[in-house]
């Protein structure tokens, strides 16, 4: 997993690249691509005759409910068929759906990583968490180190009962920053990103479980027989302000995406 | 996804709306119903009506036991002739049926009309006219606005009389109701609805035995490009807006042989499999006519023949029914709904293709596949309305019998004078076989309908042989009435050639003749005053005018049609309506305003059964379920017959009698 997160993580630097100044356009090119990706795979890997011919019928049926209102059976017996044609067009979803959740997953994963958290600004605090894996191992075999700019405020927060340890941390410096965790004589590092620049920020490092690393592909996973479960860092979210208002990227992703699919869906040919 | 939870979301509102409403709307509905059908005899009458059904052979058929479903409306009601309109021709006759008024009521004479500034033709039951305003940018130039439509058909029809009184209608390609009027009940459009080229149907023939382009009637024969074993061609469709030569909008396609009886086609970003003597579904084609207007067609392909040459022939650019350039139904949601439910359809209002078999484009065989399609289409719209109405009035056209007498008529004798393709016996029977599939689809329509429910079968008009031609023009021209600029042959179009300072009187259309009149006609030379004799001087002359050849009277008689068809429209006809002899109609020179050629001649197209005759030879046929009082019915008397079964005055601008008693009053004296 790790070499595939690497491996996705650089084909998502180079094809964000050219976008790295701002995040906007980043989401923008992103929500583009995920249009077209989406149709091309919706329109090779679906029933396209089907899918037209149950929209045909969905339509119809909403235009008989207009044209006959005066009707009641007519009107109540083309609510019906809506409801049938209805699961027709999504009983041909279903085969598309199957090829598109994969590549939206890997693609959801790698904006997340890039666009959900901002880096700490100088001077900011955050929390550093430790997981300890169930076994024998006590939090007060943990201990950690910082390189300068990186402040330690607090002392380490031990909570025995759930494995876990905190410390309260200040930057004091912009640049990425390697904290190590000990725990005995073993070292894990953890990536602290400091400054203004937008990018790629791992909030967590994680250990075991394949569906977890999937899910942050920003670091190296941990040693999968080693005692810590995760190390986090307790980044701030970094919604985008859209006209007063701020907005998580996936509801500007979506609703770009979403834009843009319907847009092509002409020219590309595609019956969605 | 989100596109299908929206439409659960709108069902499922829609449903909740309309259970919640229910109770309200049922004592609204069960009011309006009271109030509507207080006095109706029924719930539905279905109007059925079989274009060009003719009563001589339907009378063969039904003593044969070939009509069977037919027999069974003879002997529980009624079965009669059914008197036309003068002349007998769809446009005039349908437009009487739907407002029970005659001619010089409706304002309908013909197919064609003339424009007395000009003296050339226009079509008679519309006007379409494109937008006036253009902007203009450099060459370029966008309409301002859409084109204007003008339904030139005056009175109104009787399901707008049904729809006052709260009686739905659903109302089926009746010819003649192009542009759609609005009224309370459905409509789709029939007989007129024009192509996308703004044409009355203009096929397309592709072929790579020929590099250049030619214009034959009813279409265009154009040149089909080989190269690396492809072809490709370039598809007219409309004019591009504010060109002055009329060039047309192009879609180009490649055609690719696939094996050595298929192809496939790539037109527009469709690929559309092809096999060779088989009609493609309707295809959508696409027209770019300037930046950000396109204008969507749907046409079908039948690939003729791959080898030696290839040719492919395509149907005239319907409008699409699903995107109406132009609005063809009554609300514009109808087409799309009918196309939705049901798949596209022809929308073209003389859908069939004549013009291709006339010239030798399709064949026999193809021909019939063409009218097969339609009638499968129209049957399928039928019977969808059939069972979303259990109240108020369906009327349904179906033309396919009358374009199968027209072209088919020369295998039923022996001896027609028009060209046989196929051996005699394979289409002798063609006539007959479409009138069992009318029979058939009544049958099925019986099945459906309850006690309270009233099924009428009718035609406009009935059918005869066309052997001999009679140009008008050619005979004004040989008794001196018309005369020809110097030097001119008598054979350019649309009388071109004619001097009209020498000319007293002119032929356009089907069976019209004008009076070249001071004062109404731009280069009019009789006088006011000289008119009523000159007009009864024709008459004379062409009243039992001979057939010298065949030893043969050609023409019956002529009418004075402002005489036969009174009323405040009668100005917009023909002066005279000549009224043919069984076997003649008006030549093919006489339909393209030539003068040149003999007066009489045979007739050697493949459209070899024709109406355009001596109203009282073609009369249609009436059948009903509920006994009528059909001695002597009339066209006319279908409109007040349908408003008295629903128990609705007719209105006092109707001229036909309500069948449903003998105290009528009579017909006007029509025909």
């Amino acid at each position: 997993m790790g070499t595939f997160n690497t491996a996705i993580t650089r084909v998502f630097d180079l094809i964000l690249a050219p976008f790295s100044a701002h995040p906007l356009p980043g989401v923008v090119a992103v929500s583009l691509l995920t249009g077209i990706l989406l149709l091309l795979i919706f329109r090779y890997t679906s029933n396209q005759p089907g899918i037209r011919a149950a929209k045909d019928l969905i339509i119809s049926h909403l235009l008989e409910v207009l044209l006959y209102r005066d009707e009641l059976r007519v009107v109540m017996r083309a609510q019906a068929r809506l409801a049938k044609d209805n699961l027709r067009y999504l009983g041909h979803a279903v085969v598309p759906l199957m090829f598109i959740i994969p590549p939206v997953l890997v693609l959801l994963v790698q904006m997340d990583l890039r666009y959900s958290h901002r880096p700490l600004r100088v001077g900011e605090p955050a929390i550093l968490a430790v997981k300890l894996r169930p076994g024998d191992l006590s939090p007060d075999q943990v201990s950690l180190s910082v390189p300068p700019g990186v402040e330690v405020e607090t002392a380490a927060l031990r909570m025995p009962t759930i494995g876990e340890v905190d410390w309260r941390l200040r930057a004091e410096a912009t640049g990425q920053h390697r904290l190590v965790v000990k725990v005995g004589r073993d070292e894990f590092e953890k990536l602290l990103v400091v400054g203004e620049q937008r990018g790629r920020v791992s909030p967590r490092r994680v250990g075991t479980g394949l569906w977890q690393q999937f899910l942050n592909p920003g670091e190296p996973p941990l040693p999968p027989d080693g005692p810590l479960a995760w190390v986090s860092v307790s980044y701030s979210g970094a919604p985008f302000p859209l006209f007063g208002w701020r907005l998580h990227w996936i509801w500007l992703w979506l609703i770009l995406s979403m834009a843009f699919g319907y847009a092509l869906k002409g020219p590309l040919r595609v019956q969605v | 996804m989100l596109g299908s939870f929206l439409v659960v979301l709108a069902a499922v509102l829609l449903g909740g709306l309309v259970l919640v409403t229910w109770p309200i709307r049922f004592l609204v509905r069960a009011r309006r119903r009271r109030r509507a059908y207080g006095k109706s005899q029924v719930d539905r009458v279905v109007v059925i009506g079989f274009d060009g059904m003719d009563p001589e052979i339907a009378d063969a058929m039904l003593e044969a036991g070939r009509l069977p479903n037919l027999a069974k409306l003879r002997e529980s009601g009624t079965y009669s002739r059914l008197a036309t309109t003068c002349p007998a021709m769809s446009p005039v006759a349908w437009s009487s049926f739907m407002t029970g008024t005659g001619p010089g009521r409706h304002g309908i004479f013909d197919f064609l009309h003339r424009d007395p500034r000009t003296y050339l033709p226009d079509l008679s039951s519309a006007r379409i006219r494109a937008p006036r305003r253009m902007l203009r940018l450099g060459k370029l130039r966008l309409p301002l606005g859409r084109p204007s439509l003008r339904l030139l058909r005056r009175s109104r029809p009787f399901w707008s009389v049904l729809g006052e009184h709260g009686i739905f209608s659903t109302i089926l390609r009746v010819p003649i109701t192009f542009p759609p009027e609005r009224f309370p009940g459905l409509l789709l459009s029939g007989m007129c609805v024009p192509d996308l080229r703004g044409t009355q149907g203009s096929f397309t023939f592709f072929t790579t035995a020929s590099d250049a382009p030619e214009e034959q009637i009813g279409g265009q024969r154009l040149p089909l490009i080989r190269a690396n074993g492809r072809c490709h061609g370039s598809l007219p469709g409309p004019s591009l807006p504010g060109s002055s030569q009329g060039q047309p909008a192009q879609a180009r396609f490649r055609l690719r042989p696939n094996g050595s009886a298929a192809a496939l086609l790539d037109i527009d970003g469709q690929r559309v499999s092809l096999s060779q003597g088989q009609y493609s579904d309707w295809v959508p084609v696409g027209f770019h006519l300037g930046p950000g207007m396109r204008a969507g067609g749907i046409c079908r392909f039948y690939l003729k023949q791959l080898e030696p040459e290839v040719e492919l022939y395509v149907s005239p650019i319907n409008i699409d029914p699903e995107r109406p350039a132009l609005p063809v139904s009554h609300p514009v949601a109808y087409s799309i709904y009918l196309s939705k439910r049901l798949g596209r359809y022809a929308t073209l209002g003389l859908a069939e293709d004549t013009w291709a078999l006339n010239e030798g484009v399709l064949d026999d065989t193809a021909f019939m596949k063409q009218c097969q399609l339609m009638f499968e289409e129209r049957g399928r719209m039928l019977f969808n309305s059939l069972a979303n109405m259990r109240s108020g009035c369906l009327v349904c056209v179906f033309d396919t019998t009358d374009r199968v007498q027209h072209m088919f008529w020369r295998y039923r004798e022996q001896n027609h004078p028009a060209p046989l393709d196929e051996e005699p016996a394979v289409f002798r029977e063609a006539v007959e076989a479409s009138y069992q599939q009318a029979d058939d689809q009544i049958g099925k329509v019986l099945a459906q309908l309850g006690e309270r429910d009233v099924l009428m079968v009718m035609s406009d008009h009935g059918f005869k042989s066309f052997r001999r031609g009679v140009n008008l023009n050619a005979w004004l021209l040989r008794e001196g009435y018309l005369n020809l600029k110097e030097g001119a042959s008598g054979e350019a179009e649309w009388l071109r050639d004619v001097d009209w300072q020498r000319t007293r009187a002119y032929a356009i259309g089907l069976g019209g003749l004008y009076l070249n009149i001071q004062g109404r006609e731009a280069g009019g030379v009789v006088s006011p005053a000289e008119a009523p004799a000159l007009k009864q001087e024709l008459i004379e002359k062409l009243t039992g005018l001979r057939d010298d050849d065949e030893g043969r009277v050609a023409i019956n008689r002529a009418f004075d049609t402002a005489a036969v068809n009174p009323g405040p429209y009668a100005d917009a006809g023909p002066d005279l309506t000549v009224g043919y002899a069984p076997g003649y109609r008006a030549s093919w020179d006489a339909a393209q305003g030539k003068p040149a050629g003999p007066v009489i001649d045979s007739n050697t197209r493949r459209w070899s059964g024709d109406h355009c005759l001596d109203p009282g030879h073609v009369p249609g046929v009436l059948f009903s379920s509920r006994p009528l009082a059909s001695d002597r019915a009339h066209i006319m008397d279908i409109a007040p017959t349908v408003l008295a079964l629903f128990g609705v005055e007719p209105p006092g601008y109707m001229q036909g009698r309500s069948l449903l008693s003998d105290s009528g009053e009579e017909n006007a004296p029509n025909a």
